[in-house]
């Protein structure tokens, strides 16, 4: 009896054991995911971040900033996938933010709808592209009054990126 | 007490069921992140289609019709004068028209540091397409410049050398 007890015993300790290792094992991997997920909630980006087509700097003062990297040869970012981001985008310019759109390239700025006001980036500068860092098109974010970002998405929005941009937002 | 052992054992093994798929799940995500980042250690084919403006947002014109060579070199802000007697150096050890060096600033305003009367050989750029800007910055990190033709398709990367006159002879020696 008591070594059937133990042998329970046994088996709890080992599966508390194997628990503790995979918590352990979940933790490191979820901090490595963190440590490479670009544009954490916090970080700040460099407010001069490039010129417009015009040759204009950033108009400042807006009361956020909603980025977006896409370019016309991604399929990802065309008007078929951009219905989220559309409705994003002219929630918060009709709340004060401003929207900028950048490219990886010269030439490939999606064209706009003509209706929302939107500053385009013909060139940025490097302290952007460095605090930005995008790997990929499309990338939505969204940064405060002062250039520190408070939510960001890899990849193409969907309604609950909408609602969860705008709460975030404050709006 | 035999029950209670039980049911903890049971407990825990449906700790353990909930547990592992997420660790086997969140172990692939990371795989997949560092694979992703390893991916971008490569040289790229080309920083084409590139455009270059000055610090007062004007468009620079990187290449003219002598052009067959082009590099990119960094201007650090924290040692704006010595990189631009860096890049001054490279231009008069390498003369070449064929040959187009541009500055690559790596603060928007790094025109206003220069000294007074100072006048390059050179274009010096505060902005730049988003993704050539990526490679350039990418590749001086690792103390290396690229090396592209006129139609900025990249030929190899190299060295960013301590003597300018010392990577001129290396730039000569490359695209002969």
């Amino acid at each position: 009896m008591m070594s059937r007890l133990k042998s329970v015993e046994f088996w709890c300790f080992l599966l508390l054991m194997v628990n503790v290792v995979t918590v352990a094992a979940d933790l490191y991997f979820r901090r490595a995911i963190a440590a490479s997920t670009p544009l954490p909630p916090g970080q700040m980006i460099s407010g001069r971040a490039g010129i417009t087509a015009a040759g204009k700097a950033l108009t400042s003062g807006s009361a956020c900033h909603l980025v977006r990297y896409a370019s016309t040869n991604c399929p990802y970012c065309s008007a078929r996938y951009s219905q989220a981001w559309d409705d994003l985008e002219r929630a918060l310019t009709g709340k004060g933010c401003d929207a900028i759109i950048v490219s990886p390239y010269a030439t490939d700025l999606p064209p706009g709808d003509g209706v929302i006001p939107e500053q385009r980036l013909a060139a940025v500068s490097l302290q952007f592209m460095e605090s930005t860092r995008f790997g990929s098109t499309p990338i939505t974010l969204l940064a405060d009054r002062d250039w520190k970002i408070i939510w960001s998405r890899v990849g193409v929005l969907d309604e609950e990126d909408y609602r969860q941009a705008v709460r975030i937002a404050g709006f | 007490m035999r029950i209670i052992l039980f049911f903890a054992v049971l407990g825990l093994l449906i700790a353990e069921a909930f547990l592992l798929p997420r660790t086997i799940r969140d172990l692939k995500t990371m795989r997949k992140m560092r694979a992703e980042a390893a991916s971008e250690a490569g040289l790229p084919l080309s920083l084409s289609p590139f455009a270059g403006f000055d610090t007062k947002g004007r468009p620079l014109t990187l290449v003219s019709d002598d052009t067959r060579w082009i590099v990119p070199v960094m201007i650090h802000s924290e040692r704006l004068v010595s990189d631009l007697d860096y890049l001054n150096r490279l231009r008069k050890a390498a003369p070449n028209k064929a040959l187009t060096l541009v500055g690559v600033c790596d603060h928007s305003q790094c025109g206003d540091g220069l000294p007074p009367g100072w006048s390059s050989s050179f274009p010096l750029l505060a902005y730049g397409s988003y993704a050539p800007l990526t490679e350039i910055a990418r590749l001086d990190k690792q103390n290396e410049v690229l090396l592209m033709n006129q139609f900025w398709g990249v030929k190899q990367s190299l060295r960013r050398l301590a003597s300018p006159e010392a990577l001129a002879t290396e730039i000569q020696r490359v695209t002969q």
